[in-house]
């Protein structure tokens, strides 16, 4: 029999990567160091009786073609889009109607704004969705002739209007269209996750596109949802997942991968390996210095990895009245009234201490999915803008004052009070390094910026998924297109090893 | 009638005089119109306090390009510049750091900090002098424009892919880096140790309101490496008299080719007649007639001001509008009754023959950067300084110094409103001192005159809106062919017959000369004048 692909992780890419490669024909074993699968998409009791749907709670960037090519529908998953606020400050809130359009009486820029977007959509989608071409001195020039033709067919008004926003702030191009700082600062939040960069940072509007772009509906049940229907998928396509199985090193020989030996000495032998947890992880943590390509090593050095991300998740015993909610259903909002308080927050980013008043990207996943908690009560998912790196380390004190810090800015935008909180769990990034091994408890495995995107995600030699070692492929968010969740990087993974 | 012009230029900045000298040369009668009563603009000298002439904004000579000072014959026309001995950086603990031009001086002062970033040194250079090859070619000409499908267009855009193709993959992969990352993060890549990193950095946001980790900062870095005095690649260099003596150099090689220049006569409105422009009328409601009319002034200040809005495309309106300024910067200048030592190196050493940068961490200039962001100027600012009587005895008496200050940060829409900055301009000028007595505890009490010129105050002595000292922000939407904005970076404008010339247009501000001749020399090859 020959040696199957043995794919590292069963996060979210890891398990597409796995189910395609299996329904391809390939025998394909996955391998995960936690006890379940799911990664940083996994749902998990924080606290008894309450559940949470991810860490990474933001299942809408799953991309519809891998879906559809893995066929996930017959395994459950489901999409839907609900009527929630955009974003939510002390004094009122923006809504945003069936339709996706802020309530607040300036429709026409809102239009003008999204018909831009919308027009933009189908090519940058098109690339987005596509294994990037390779960008080098001596690459072929065709496929970049090709997208450069491309671009020159949006119209030379929008292809214009295109390069002269993307290197700019995000903020500066939100302005252009709404005064409104509340709705600026509800698009800006989630377009900057992953990011090192504040809404006043040139550049952050390409994040901005990119993110439009890949977002679709939201997927019902959240991420757990999509892990659950993954593994159904994989289960299906007889995809053998080992969890509780810590890799230790893939053994390398003339260049080539040949083996993906675990912790406890066990030697998988392997056709291929598809790596889906970082790149950094994977080419410096599994790979013995001594098979480490010389010029890959320092690329693999360079890639920046500061983690800005941390979770917390609240047990509340009673639903949460939002105010300015007019008696709506809260299912996600942002919490910041300015973009300056977006900017605020990382500055405190940048001078490594904890937020003054963190910004919230909040979802209320017990709103939409039975069964999460008890009958009556909530849950709340908060993402919060934080650095990994803070000058005081991360005690136990300053775990304890990230989540009073949370609940402060919660406390100004609902009526919660602190004796219904039957629980808090803090993430910190320094979590996401020792328990997910994200490097830099960088959600991502590398930071979205302009240098690590798309071609160059994670480096210009590494972006076609296939690294220096025969037969060791990438396949995490660390690798284009870079969302959490997309599929897409798993999916372009698993295209490379097929196409060997 | 009164004389037809075959150009009236706007402003006898160093720009305008370039263009004028380039038109005269080709034989065109040419008059520059100057507001103030010196020339130069940005690039002026001027006796402000008895006896010590200040280089008033700008200050030193880096970008000069060589061949305009090889066609205009400057030398002849007493430009002498001299190169700066070395770039010094105080610590508040006391250490120093210089870079001399001799690279194992450099190497050794840098090993005091990291053995490491000794040996990187050398090599960041030779890496970065070769990149400075590719960008010159971009400087020199005037800017591609990618969205055009003419073949001379095209053939530009492939003359321009070949030399990054042949950079080679490694110098190519460093060309995209410098143009996306942040000054500090590039660096990073290179050099661990921080005190090594901020005066590297700041190169990287002179003029602009972006902090050191903003990204996109780095590509600056490679002007520093662009430096080039009589074509050899010498750094930074001070012009004798100051830059008010480069403007006169260039002002009198204009004359000597017959351009006729005015000062005190400021330009109210450029006449425009059925989209095409026939002349100027000045603030003495003198009206001035030209076959062409050339702006050396800022664009949104040349047409939202000068042009007016009704006669120019609603889309090209909006995108003056959104054409973004924001200047950041302010300029102190001191008269010294002798000369501040350094606590850290005191004398007066080669090391202050150079220009002395206080920005001792990344994280003090990233603050000093945060307090801008919210309205207020830095209370610890970024400051380069330079003593120019240190290369020119006669800027002040014997004994006597004056040393110029570019400080930044200082943002010309403050918390209450730019107009509030005359109440704030003491201030400053305290701040920047206090932060000076820092590093040089006898600055205080040497002191005989400051001048303060905050970004308003640039503003409405010098036509620099926003107090932007280049004319406008030097930021990746706004340079090559969106300079000043898509469609019109090659200097001509939705108005006929009305061209760009000043650092508004490609390749952009400095005092390099290149927008004016650059425009010229495109107004010659179309034939429009």
């Amino acid at each position: 029999m020959t040696n199957p692909t043995v794919v590292i992780g069963a996060g979210v890419e890891g398990l597409v990567a796995a189910a395609h490669l299996a329904r391809s024909g390939q025998r394909v074993v996955v391998v995960e160091r936690l006890q379940r699968p799911g990664g940083l998409c996994a749902g998990e009791e924080f606290h008894p009786g309450y559940r949470h749907v991810g860490v990474w709670h933001d299942a809408s960037s799953f991309a519809q073609s891998v879906s559809e090519t893995l066929g996930l529908e017959r395994h459950g998953l489901a999409r839907e889009e609900r009527v929630t606020p955009l974003a939510l400050g002390p004094e009122r809130g923006v809504w945003l109607d069936a339709k996706g359009v802020a309530q607040t009486g300036h429709s026409e820029a809102w239009n003008n704004h999204h018909d831009f977007l919308a027009r933009i959509t189908p090519l940058a989608h098109r690339w987005l969705t596509q294994t990037p071409p390779v960008l080098s001195t001596t690459a072929a020039l065709l496929p970049l002739a090709k997208r450069a033709l491309g671009l020159r067919r949006l119209g030379r008004a929008d292809m214009l209007s295109l390069l002269r926003v993307g290197p700019s702030c995000v903020d500066d191009f939100l302005e252009e269209s709404f005064t409104d700082p509340l709705i600026r600062a509800g698009l800006a939040v989630p377009a900057l996750h992953g990011s090192w960069m504040g809404p006043r940072s040139p550049q952050s509007t390409a994040l901005y596109l990119q993110r439009h772009v890949l977002r679709g509906q939201d997927i019902t049940g959240g991420p757990a949802a999509l892990v659950h229907a993954l593994v159904a998928a994989c289960a299906s396509a007889g995809v053998e997942i080992q969890c509780d199985a810590t890799v230790d090193h893939i053994e390398v020989s003339k260049g080539r991968a040949r083996a993906v030996v675990l912790a406890d000495g066990t030697a998988l032998r392997a056709a291929h390996v598809v790596s889906t947890i970082g790149p950094v992880e994977t080419l410096e943590g599994l790979v013995h210095p001594s098979h480490r390509p010389v010029a890959q090593a320092d690329v693999v050095r360079r890639i920046r990895t500061r983690g800005t991300f941390a979770k917390v998740h609240l047990a509340v015993e009673r639903p949460l009245t939002f105010r300015h909610s007019a008696g709506r259903d809260v299912h996600s909002a942002v919490v910041a009234a300015h973009p300056l308080d977006v900017e605020r927050s990382f500055d405190d980013v940048k001078y490594r201490r904890l937020p003054r008043v963190p910004i919230l990207d909040l979802r209320v996943p017990s709103q939409s999915t039975t069964g999460l908690c008890p009958e009556g009560h909530a849950v709340i998912s908060i993402t919060t803008t934080v650095g990994a790196e803070q000058d005081d380390g991360w005690t136990a004190d300053a775990r304890q004052a990230l989540g009073v810090r949370v609940l402060e800015t919660l406390a100004s935008v609902t009526d919660l009070n602190r004796d219904d909180i039957a629980a808090i769990q803090v993430v910190t990034p320094e979590d996401l390094h020792t328990r997910w091994g994200h490097r830099g408890g960088h959600p991502m495995h590398g930071e979205m910026a302009l240098d690590q995107i798309w071609a160059l995600r994670p480096a210009p030699s590494l972006a076609q998924h296939h690294t220096a070692i025969v037969g060791l492929y990438l396949g995490s968010t660390g690798t284009s297109p870079g969302l959490p969740a997309t599929g897409l990087s798993g999916m372009h993974a698993a295209e490379a090893v097929l196409r060997a | 009638m009164s004389t037809v012009y075959d150009a009236i230029i706007v402003g006898g900045g160093h720009n305008g005089l370039t263009c004028a000298a380039y038109l005269a040369k080709a034989g065109r009668k040419v008059l520059v119109l100057e507001k103030r009563h010196v020339l130069g603009g940005a690039a002026v000298s001027e006796e402000i306090y008895p006896g010590f002439t200040y280089t008033v904004c700008s200050y030193v000579v880096s970008l000069l390009r060589p061949w305009i000072i090889r066609d205009l014959n400057l030398a002849r026309h007493g430009l002498q510049i001299t190169p700066l001995e070395a770039s010094f950086t105080p610590y508040p603990d006391g250490r120093s750091l210089c870079r001399w031009p001799d690279a194992a001086r450099t190497r050794q002062e840098i090993a005091g900090f990291s053995p490491l970033d000794a040996d990187q040194y050398p090599e960041f250079g030779r890496a970065m002098g070769q990149l400075a090859r590719f960008a010159k070619a971009i400087i020199d000409q005037p800017a591609p424009d990618p969205s055009s499908l003419r073949p001379k267009d095209l053939m530009q855009m492939l003359g321009l892919g070949k030399e990054l193709r042949g950079l080679g993959n490694d110098l190519a992969e460093i060309q995209f880096k410098l143009t996306t990352m942040s000054a500090v993060d590039f660096l990073r890549e290179w050099f661990e140790s921080d005190e090594l990193i901020a005066p590297m950095a700041v190169s990287g946001i002179i003029g602009t309101f972006l902090g050191v980790k903003s990204p996109g900062t780095a590509y600056v870095l490679l002007h520093h490496y662009m430096g080039e005095i009589d074509g050899s690649s010498r750094a930074w260099g001070f012009a004798k008299g100051g830059n008010g003596a480069v403007s006169e150099a260039i002002a009198s090689a204009a004359r000597s080719f017959g351009a006729e220049i005015r000062v005190n006569a400021g330009v109210e409105q450029i006449v425009v007649k059925n989209g095409r422009t026939t002349g100027v009328i000045l603030a003495n409601g003198d009206e001035l007639h030209a076959k062409t009319v050339v702006s050396g002034c800022e664009p949104r200040l040349t047409f939202l001001g000068m042009v007016g809005e009704d006669n120019l495309p609603g889309d090209f309106v909006t995108s003056m509008r959104r054409y973004k300024l924001r200047g950041s910067s302010a300029k102190v200048n001191l008269s010294l009754d002798g000369f501040p030592e350094f606590s850290s190196r005191p004398g007066v050493g080669p090391h202050v023959r150079g220009d002395v940068a206080i920005c001792p961490s990344t994280d003090y200039l990233e603050r000093a950067y945060d307090q801008a962001k919210y309205g207020e100027h830095s209370t610890r600012p970024y400051i380069n300084a330079v003593f120019p009587t240190l290369f020119d005895r006669s800027m002040a008496p014997e004994g006597k110094h004056v040393m110029s200050c570019f400080v930044q940060y200082a943002p010309y829409d403050r918390q209450g409103g730019p107009q509030t900055w005359p109440d704030h301009r003491s201030q400053l000028g305290d701040d920047v001192v206090d932060t000076l007595a820092e590093y040089m505890p006898d600055i205080k009490d040497r002191i005989l005159h400051r001048q303060v010129l905050t970004p308003w105050d640039l503003e409405q002595e010098f036509g620099l809106t926003e107090g932007n000292i280049f004319h406008g922000e030097l930021s990746l939407d706004q340079l090559l062919f969106q300079r000043p904005t898509s469609g019109w970076a090659r200097y001509a404008t939705p108005v006929k017959n009305l061209w760009l010339c000043g650092s508004g247009a490609h390749p952009g501000g400095g005092v390099m000369a290149a927008p004016g001749a650059l425009a010229a020399l495109q107004m010659l090859k179309t034939r429009a004048i």
